[in-house]
């Protein structure tokens, strides 16, 4: 159901029982993060950042469900160590007022003026006034907001002036809303309370302040500082969210306690994660935080205590913000394949881990392409069924075809390929030889087949060094039971050598 | 006379009945007949993956070992058991790759669903990583390393593969010995010399299977 109230307000409170690295952050810097984080619900946010802390959504113009939408808001603010109050209402003064006060809105006592004039700040200047206002107005007998609003417009300016003719047609504009039909133009703007506009900060960074922690004892190992770490990227990870990025390069300093044993040199430490994959969530980066710190940790141990830590998304990538689809698992597995990529990526190297791409190419080392990062993206797997084998897979070739084909047309190729051609001896180079000899392993084979030749000639096309580079390929039987994919080169040349490129395994 | 026999053969639930000792030395003398055959029919298990060279499949959440010597046949197998289950994504695990993916089509094997990794020194770790995932159907692995591979390691790869319900497909030239526990099943590929295959064709593969839990 879409509610017509469409300002929400969300006031803050600290959470008392859970998330206890929580308290390591001061009250305002959640709030803001909380705010920055909501900027995925709505782009108009309001911060109160005066106690008691609130965040404002304006919801005009967005489709939401309510229900939904306190559900998300309840676990966003979870994650900041906060508890909610919500209330949705059709301006920001009623909203502010409506989360702590009854429902009966006309009937509540004049001194909630002050709540409704300012939502966004605590304003003593204004609080002043409205106070003088409601020692006055009191006296004539008008207890009540809805008494206030019938006061004619003309005794409260000549009385209060300006400020207190805009309150009270704010306060009837909202009290008629409520009686108005569904399809009632909503508030004019210029009438509206002017809105603070939230703007996210430039660098995207968590602070935990361990040392003012109430019930958090200083880090001394590794798990106790991922536990922190772990709450400060969740944040993180929602702010980095609201902006639709991902994390490409984080930074993480570690300040030890002050101690004279320490040298000022050393009193800080900070580490650079690249992600060969930019990450979006804390599940993805803890593991690779994980090792890194493991193996940092296992050449330099934390001289003391870590008493603060400050986490900071130093390079960032664009990330997909599209809605989840519940009846699919694309976008969780696509997270973590990113994952996965990039703990290969930071302990192997970022080429450990590829799709290989076919290539239309001639040599059988070009004939594929390795992708790797970016450019091996998550794809789905075909959901085919299992494919019951056909009678012919099974029937040898010979019967099938004369010429030696694969299955998938093309010549056949060996499932194993050297990198590097091995060089091969043999007792005729210029006949059938009856018998291999390899230098480096000693080994030697005797041959009982010949299958070939298959001519690959050089792209010389490509390059000018490539002319006259031919290699006739020969499938082979060896006595041992091996079976080899070697060439002959050069086609013309008086030096021919033999190598050996594959085996059929 | 035959028929009693192979339907022992293939259904050992029958053993269920009959004196103690009897069935005892019943069961020894089937076990030497499966190992005779070569083959073990088997209806095929709900927790296993098709295969029509195994008789029964190949089993998921368990270690299966597939042993050839260099040129046996080994890699053509695992690719037969991935062609013949296309709807699964495949992390293909070596530490010195020389897996040639221009050949992986030719045997049915659509490359963009493989992910190959090249874990060096660090082959097991990527294997743990990769099953742990759970990005995969099928696991295969194939590394030097795996030869010398402690019971400890292999068990820490067989838990592994039970917590992400996974197939784990270690291809090695050498095959352990015959009930090695980590195993659920153990596969020899014969050497060409006693097949009929030529180098030419793409020809049947007849397994051994040396254990299957």
């Amino acid at each position: 159901m879409t509610s017509r109230h469409n300002i929400l307000c969300v006031r803050l409170g600290e959470q008392t029982s859970g998330t206890s690295t929580n308290t390591a952050t001061p009250t305002e810097s959640r709030a803001r993060s909380l705010a920055e984080a909501c900027l995925r619900l709505s782009p108009k946010i309001a911060l109160r950042e005066d106690p008691p802390h609130a965040v404002f959504l304006d919801m005009r113009g967005i489709r939401f469900q309510e229900e939904a939408l306190l559900l998300k808001i309840r676990a966003l603010a979870g994650r900041f160590g906060f508890t909610v109050q919500t209330s949705f209402a059709n301006d920001a003064g009623r909203a502010h007022l409506l989360v702590s006060q009854a429902r009966q809105f006309p009937l509540a006592p004049l001194e909630f003026l002050i709540d409704y004039s300012s939502p966004f700040r605590n304003d003593p200047i204004e609080s002043k006034k409205i106070r003088k206002m409601i020692e006055v107005i009191r006296q004539l007998g008008v207890r009540t907001l809805g008494q206030f609003t019938q006061i004619p417009t003309q005794t409260l300016a000549s009385r209060f002036g300006e400020f207190a003719v805009l309150l009270s047609q704010r306060l009837a504009r909202s009290l008629d809303f409520d009686a108005a039909p569904s399809n009632a133009r909503p508030v004019p703007k210029k009438d509206e309370i002017p809105w603070p506009l939230f703007r996210a900060p430039e660098k995207i960074e968590e602070h935990l302040a361990l040392a003012s922690a109430e019930d958090l004892a200083p880090c001394l190992s590794l798990e106790s500082l991922l536990a922190v770490a772990r709450e400060g990227l969740d944040r993180l990870a929602a702010r980095l969210r609201a902006r639709s990025l991902r994390v490409a390069s984080l930074v993480l300093e570690m300040e030890f306690e002050n101690s004279s044993l320490l040298d000022v040199r050393e009193r800080t430490r900070t580490f650079k994660l690249d992600f060969p994959t930019p990450q979006g969530s804390v599940a993805g980066i803890i593991p690779i935080l994980r090792d890194r710190l493991s193996a940092e940790l296992q050449r330099r141990t934390l001289i003391a205590p870590v008493m603060n830590l400050r986490l900071e998304a130093a390079e960032t990538a664009p990330g997909n913000s599209a809605q989840k689809d519940f009846f699919s698992r694309h976008a969780e597995q696509s997270e973590q394949w990113d994952a996965l990529m990039a703990r290969i990526g930071s302990k192997i190297g970022v080429s450990g881990a590829f799709i290989a791409s076919s290539e239309d190419r001639h040599f059988p080392e070009k004939t594929w392409r390795p992708l790797t990062g970016r450019e091996a993206t998550y794809t789905e797997a075909p959901l085919l069924s299992a494919r019951e084998p056909h009678p012919m897979d099974f029937i040898p070739l010979r019967e099938r075809r004369s010429h030696p084909r694969s299955s998938r047309g093309g010549p056949i190729r060996p499932t194993r390929l050297l990198k590097i051609p091995e060089t091969l001896e043999c007792d005729a180079i210029l006949t059938i030889p009856a018998w291999l000899f390899q230098p480096e392993t000693r080994r030697r084979w005797k041959i009982t087949r010949w299958q070939g030749p298959e001519r690959i000639s050089g792209e010389w096309w490509l390059s000018p060094e490539l002319q006259n580079t031919e290699r006739d390929y020969y499938r082979l039987e060896t006595e041992s039971g091996d079976r080899l994919w070697v060439y002959l080169t050069p086609q013309n040349g008086t030096n021919r050598q033999l190598f050996l490129h594959g085996y059929f395994d | 006379m035959f028929a009693p026999i192979l339907s022992l053969v293939e259904s050992p639930l029958e053993l269920e009945q009959g004196p103690e000792p009897k069935r005892e030395l019943l069961q020894k003398k089937l076990e030497r007949l499966r190992e005779i055959s070569g083959v073990l029919k088997a209806p095929l298990s709900r927790d296993a993956l098709p295969f029509s060279q195994v008789s029964g499949g190949i089993p998921r959440s368990a270690l299966t070992e597939v042993s050839s010597i260099a040129g046996g046949g080994k890699t053509e197998l695992a690719l037969r058991f991935i062609a013949e289950n296309p709807s699964l994504r495949v992390a293909w695990i070596e530490d010195r790759l020389t897996a040639y993916p221009s050949a992986f089509p030719q045997l049915g094997v659509e490359l963009s669903r493989l992910l190959f990794i090249e874990g060096g020194k660090d082959t097991l770790w990527a294997a743990h990583q990769a099953i742990r995932s759970q990005l995969f159907g099928i696991v295969v692995i194939s590394a030097a390393s795996l030869a010398t591979a402690s019971s400890i390691e292999l068990r820490r790869l067989q838990l592994s593969a039970e917590h992400a319900h996974c197939p784990v497909i270690l291809l090695s030239e050498k095959s352990r010995a015959s009930g090695n526990w980590p195993f659920a099943l153990q596969i020899q590929v014969p050497m060409i010399a006693s097949r009929t295959s030529r180098v030419d064709e793409t020809a049947e593969i007849t397994v051994k299977i040396a254990r299957v839990v």
